[in-house]
């Protein structure tokens, strides 16, 4: 899944990024930027979590209503969370669009992975306007960019213990395998 | 003539660019027999292959109205002033068509005795399985010419349709069988012992709009896809189907996602906006990457 | 006198095997459809509290005068009814309805309805040709899947017809028998109904789906596997000049009489966000209009379907897929987890539809069964060895149309979980032992009679109340798009809504007589939706689409038509398109009030036989959780649903998500309800009520009973 935003400049601890809002304008917004999490963080930042911590998301549509949809990891969130296409007719009539409560979410964060930094920031873009609409495109480049941040810690983590540990792989459990574990049902 | 052979449509074109001045049969003009054009083991297309283009033409200039007294007794007539087209790959099968044909005309709704017909399959894939059946007001009506009785005429008192008088329709059916289409373009009414097809709504008594060439066309009026169009250009016949018109080409539809394609595809106009787009989102992820 | 009636309906006596005709006239004073359909099931039950699978139900298919006809958006519903085998705690006799040309192939063939009553001894298909009824074995049908047997009967009757000239063939031998370029238009079950699932339903075509009751498995306890109608007669009405100038009148009030003005123009092709560019319900454009919506993928050429003289065509039809006229739900189901498995819905989702259709399932069942038995697996409670033990791949397979067809043939076969999913959704959710915590809580959001959770009857009340007052998801959009729809998204996406809520609320109160000139009808806010005037917008609402919708079938995407873009003051057509068509036809001269009274009573015809039934204002309950959980779906998500409020002396667009309902406010409300329509304060209409309606037989009824 590509980008929603284009990042314009970097400073300050923020990404300025600009992505098309419904109403067909351009908009910019200051997304933070997070500092790399620990590999416990990015390990519990990448886990699918049992029924207990699960995520609810609405699909709205016109003629169902909104249907549940659950999800169950950070990932699972990104993927959902799209930016709101374009409000036109086909959208008024037979569209749909998935729903992402942003101070929920933030809150899902800070009991789940109890990332904090994340939930944070998440918080501040929710603050920048009352539009989830509008605010969809850079809460979704934010989820982006942590979970490829977490991606990357643990990469650079198992390169690590790969090199440390050459010809004794048989017996050790790389850090990260939970989180690849996606059969697990159980909640930490 | 084989049902799958055709007359190519530059030719009829050409041919028939003077038929202002060809004799026809008028609607109380009864056909003096043997008039019919096929029935003497030579085709229209025959006849236009031996005689040739410029041979036709030049004919028809120095025959002045009595123009294709020609060998073998075939007959021209005169072009349709205009016919009804159906664009199948905009059609949403809803058959409005088929139901204000045969209430204008009858008075009464009904599959049967619509002058236009859409046939479909549920189970097909777009833009497969959907055909229509409405007659195209032929250059060179066989359905004309194998009536006996000249009940199946070219009116000329209406821009030259092609239609039926059910007066003098016997019920031979000959017109029904000649139709060279793959659903014959002409209708059998059951209960009228006689033969209909599309008159372009001359005869469509239950209605407040005058039809005709130059007036309305309930199927047009009706259809909410605008699916149906009025042309004073005939189609270019092109195999059993008849024809292949495009309604889909403004801005609107455009806008409403129709392909625009003839065969009911994307254009690569679409295809390509859509490729840019995918690529524009692409390099955006790539920028993002870096 | 023409009238639009065949002056005939088939009745068909499995169990005796034997047809006989019932003559039209004596119930053409209740109008179509439900009308007729309810005064049939009354006379023809003999016992109306049967439950839907036992023999003794009885199903009624009806048209009504408008059928088959170019009445716009109201020739091609058919209206089902009968007991209904998927409700819960009681069987209710309920209604269903399906698009597609059915119901006009029915009136050519010279039949206004058909009543279907006992059970045969061996599988069966009817077959209708004109006049000509036989009850024909369905040996080398019975089995096969919905699109399967329609495709075999087509062969059959073609095999048998009569001569064929040119691309048209007759129905019987002799060339004036009457002749077509058709195959008949087909009525049948898949295999879960054979195998009695109340989640079975009657597919028409590839998607024209009777889904809610469960009336597939109605058709299966009565070993019929199919309905074959073909006609080639005709509809003969009153005035068909008026209704031809009333069709293309009516035409201009829709975008397709506006396609290519200056305003549509406007609409279509300029910036989106503008007040312009968001069209309201009557305005819309055929089909999904452009982008990958439903799961289209964009490239793939799709263009719009419709029902027989639609002018709307609000459906599709693909390239990637034969699961025509498929919209909605019927992707919905399964697009959210292809989207999720594989980032976007797709192929998966046309191929799960298309399961779905052949298989003949309620696609609303497949939308509950989905996300719960997922969600049980997270729980730690569904899997192999688990409380719930199945060897069903719901995680692994998740989102890919795989998953469907192992569950259809569990469900078919009826083994492993499959033999719990085969039941009602109630009864499923009980056998597997979940059903009071789960309907607590709101995982399982299964809100009123035993159907899934439509639109919230916590927020958007009049969906809710009239459901509960009723006996099924009403299903009914007039006020939806735009109390709900068009002020959500417009207002999620920081956009003002193309209208206001006074505006909308003044609209309404012109519109909606006789209960006109009451603009708080449409008050949503916490007060408000327990009010009289929300009484007074149920009551409109249900007398409404019992006569016009369900009885002379207008379709629901059609109508009603408040508020319309196109129109002064966007005053939209109702009061005035109706009684045109239907006078147009009948010849009746009928005003919109006579069709708002003849409502009422058909309304007060079924809400007796639900008495009968055993309905109780105790029993009028919504599930636990809309009481004790903030509206949500699934009693968590924060919803945005945005309603127009009256509040403080001012109309508002407000969220009203995070609403629960007071138990004791509703029981109120109920009240109030009940006192409008002249109703006990049980729920049962009144001798008064019922005399006045000329439903003096129903009172009778009702007082042997000891209801009144």
């Amino acid at each position: 899944m590509g980008s929603p935003t284009q990042v314009i400049s970097q400073e300050d601890g923020y990404s300025l990024e600009q992505a098309q809002v419904p109403d067909g304008s351009m908009m910019e917004l200051r997304v933070p930027i997070l500092s790399a999490p620990s590999v416990e963080l990015a390990q519990a930042g990448l886990h699918e979590y049992g029924f207990d911590h699960r995520f609810s998301l609405v699909k709205m549509s016109q003629m169902g209503g909104g249907s549940p949809l659950w999800a169950y990891s950070l990932s699972e969130i990104e993927q959902n969370l799209k930016p709101v296409p374009l409000i036109n007719f086909e959208m008024m009539q037979q569209g749909s669009f998935c729903y992402v409560d942003l101070p929920n979410l933030a809150t899902w964060v800070e009991q789940t992975s109890g990332d904090q930094d994340l939930a944070d920031a998440i918080r501040e873009i929710a603050a920048q306007d009352r539009s989830f609409g509008k605010l969809a495109p850079f809460a979704k480049s934010l989820l982006q960019a942590r979970l490829a941040s977490y991606e990357q810690v643990l990469a650079t983590q198992k390169a690590d213990i790969t090199s440390d540990w050459a010809g004794d792989r048989g017996e050790h459990t790389p850090l990260g395998a939970k989180a690849a574990d996606s059969s697990s049902n159980s909640d930490d | 003539m084989s049902k799958n052979e055709v007359i190519s449509p530059e030719t009829v074109e050409e041919t028939y660019q003077h038929d202002v001045s060809v004799k026809v049969r008028a609607v109380d003009e009864p056909s003096p027999e043997p008039e019919v054009g096929l029935k003497d083991g030579i085709t229209r297309r025959r006849f236009l292959f031996t005689t040739g283009v410029v041979g036709a033409g030049a004919l028809l200039v120095g025959q002045g109205v009595l123009a294709f007294a020609l060998p073998n007794k075939v007959i021209a007539y005169p072009t349709s002033k205009g016919a009804l087209l159906v664009d199948t790959k905009k059609c949403a099968n809803c058959m409005s068509c088929m139901l204000a044909c045969s209430s204008v005309h009858a008075g009464k709704a009904s599959f049967s005795k619509s002058r236009i017909q859409i046939i479909f399959n549920p189970f097909s894939t777009y833009p497969d399985g959907a055909r229509q059946a409405q007659c195209h007001q032929c250059h060179n009506p066989k359905c004309v010419a194998a009536c006996p009785t000249g009940a199946n005429h070219v009116d000329t008192k209406n821009g030259n349709v092609r239609t039926v008088d059910a007066r003098k329709c016997i019920g031979c059916q000959k017109c029904i069988e000649a139709c060279p289409f793959e659903t014959s373009r002409v209708q059998w009414d059951h209960d009228l012992k006689a033969s209909q097809k599309c008159d372009l709504c001359v005869t469509s008594k239950y209605w407040s709009e005058k039809g005709g060439p130059e007036g309305k066309h309930a199927c047009e009026e009706v259809c909410p896809m605008h699916a149906i169009h009025y042309s004073e250009k005939l189609p270019d016949v092109d195999g059993v189907e008849g024809y292949e018109t495009n309604l889909r080409k403004d801005d609107e539809w455009k806008a409403l996602g129709f392909p625009m394609g003839d065969k009911g595809e994307f254009t690569s106009e679409q295809l390509g906006a859509m490729r840019a787009a995918a690529a524009a989102a692409a390099a955006a992820a790539a920028e993002a990457a870096e | 006198m023409a009238d639009g009636y065949m002056g005939k309906i088939l009745r068909v006596d499995l169990t005796k095997n034997e047809v006989s005709i019932i003559d039209t006239e004596k119930y053409k004073k209740w109008g179509g459809g439900n009308g007729i359909g309810t005064a049939l099931f009354w006379d023809e039950c003999e016992d109306v509290t049967v439950d839907g699978l036992d023999p003794r139900n009885v199903v009624t298919i009806m048209t009504s005068p408008l059928s088959g006809t170019i009445a716009p958006a109201a020739s091609g519903r058919t209206e089902v009814q009968g007991n209904a085998p998927q409700a819960y705690p009681v069987n209710w006799f309920t209604r269903s309805n399906f698009g597609g040309r059915f119901s006009g192939m029915l009136k050519f063939a010279g039949w206004d309805g058909i009543v279907i009553k006992g059970k045969a001894k061996e599988p069966c298909w009817l077959d209708i040709r004109n006049d000509k009824v036989t009850i024909q074995s369905a040996k080398g049908i019975w089995g096969l899947d919905t699109f399967e047997t329609q495709e075999e009967i087509w062969r059959r009757l073609r095999e048998t017809s009569g001569y064929s000239t040119n691309g048209w063939y007759t129905l019987e031998k002799g060339r004036d028998t009457g002749n077509t370029t058709f195959d008949p238009a087909v009525l049948t079950i898949g295999p879960i109904g054979e195998t009695l699932s109340p989640a079975a339903c009657l597919i028409h075509e590839a998607a024209n789906g009777s889904g809610q009751g469960g009336f597939g498995a109605v058709f299966g306890s009565k070993n019929l596997k199919a309905v074959s109608v073909i006609g080639t007669g005709e509809v003969d009405v009153a005035n068909m000049t008026d209704l031809m100038d009333t069709r293309l009148w009516m035409q201009k009030s829709t975008m397709m009489g506006n396609y290519n003005t200056p305003q549509t123009q406007e609409m279509l092709l300029a910036a989106p966000g503008t007040a312009a560019n968001s069209l309201f319900k009557m305005s819309s454009a055929p089909g999904n209009g452009a982008g990958p919506v439903f799961g289209v993928p964009q490239d793939v050429p799709s263009v719009p379907y419709g029902c027989l003289a639609c002018v709307r065509c609000c459906r599709r039809r693909f390239s990637n897929s034969k699961t025509n006229g498929s919209t909605c739900v019927d992707f919905a189901f399964f697009g959210g987890g292809d989207a999720e498995a594989h980032g976007a819905a797709g192929q998966d989702t046309f191929d799960a539809s298309e399961m779905m259709q052949r298989a003949g399932i309620n696609d609303y069942v497949l939308l509950v069964y989905l996300p719960y038995l997922r969600a049980l697996a997270k729980l730690g409670v569904l899997g192999p060895g688990k409380q719930i033990d199945t060897d069903l791949p719901i995680e692994e397979e998740w989102g890919e149309s795989n998953l469907l067809r192992i569950l259809i043939d569990k469900m078919e076969k009826q083994e492993d979980i499959g033999k719990y999913l085969h039941m009602s959704l109630v009864d499923f959710a009980k056998a597997i032992g979940r059903y009071e915590e789960d309907s607590a809580s709101g995982l399982f959001n299964v809100q009123y009679w035993g159907y899934p959770q439509h639109y919230d009857a916590r927020t958007e009340v009049e969906w809710g109340y009239g459901t509960l007052m009723g006996d099924r998801d009403i299903n009914e959009h007039d006020f939806n798009d735009y109390i709900y729809w068009t002020p959500s998204l417009s207002i999620v996406s920081g956009l003002e809504p193309p209208y206001t809520a006074e505006e909308y609320a003044n609209v309404v109160s012109k519109v909606i007589k006789p209960y006109d000139g009451d603009p708080l009808v449409v008050d949503y806010s916490d007060e408000g939706i327990y009010s009289e005037h929300m009484a007074k917008l149920v009551a409109w609402h249900r007398h409404y689409t019992r006569y016009y919708k369900q009885s002379m079938q207008f379709c629901d995407w059609c109508y009603s038509d408040i508020f319309n873009p196109y129109n002064e003051g966007h005053i939209g057509l109702t009061g005035e398109v109706e009684p045109r068509i239907i006078n147009a036809i009948t010849n009746k001269n009928e005003s919109f009030l006579d069709g708002m009274e003849l409502g009422r009573k058909i309304w007060n015809f079924d809400r007796a036989i639900w008495c009968l039934q055993g309905r109780t204002c105790e029993m009028e309950k919504f599930a636990p959780y809309t009481y004790t959980q903030p509206a949500a779906v699934g009693g968590e998500a924060t919803v945005p649903y945005i309603m127009p409020t009256f509040e403080g002396g001012k109309w508002d667009f407000r969220m009203v998500s995070g609403r629960m309902l007071d138990d004791a406010k509703v029981e109120d409300w109920k009240q109030k309800y009940y006192k409008l329509e002249g109703w006990t304060t049980d729920g049962v209409p009144t001798r008064e009520t019922l005399e006045e309606l000329d439903l003096n037989f129903v009172a009778d009824a009702l007082e042997k009973e000891g209801r009144l």
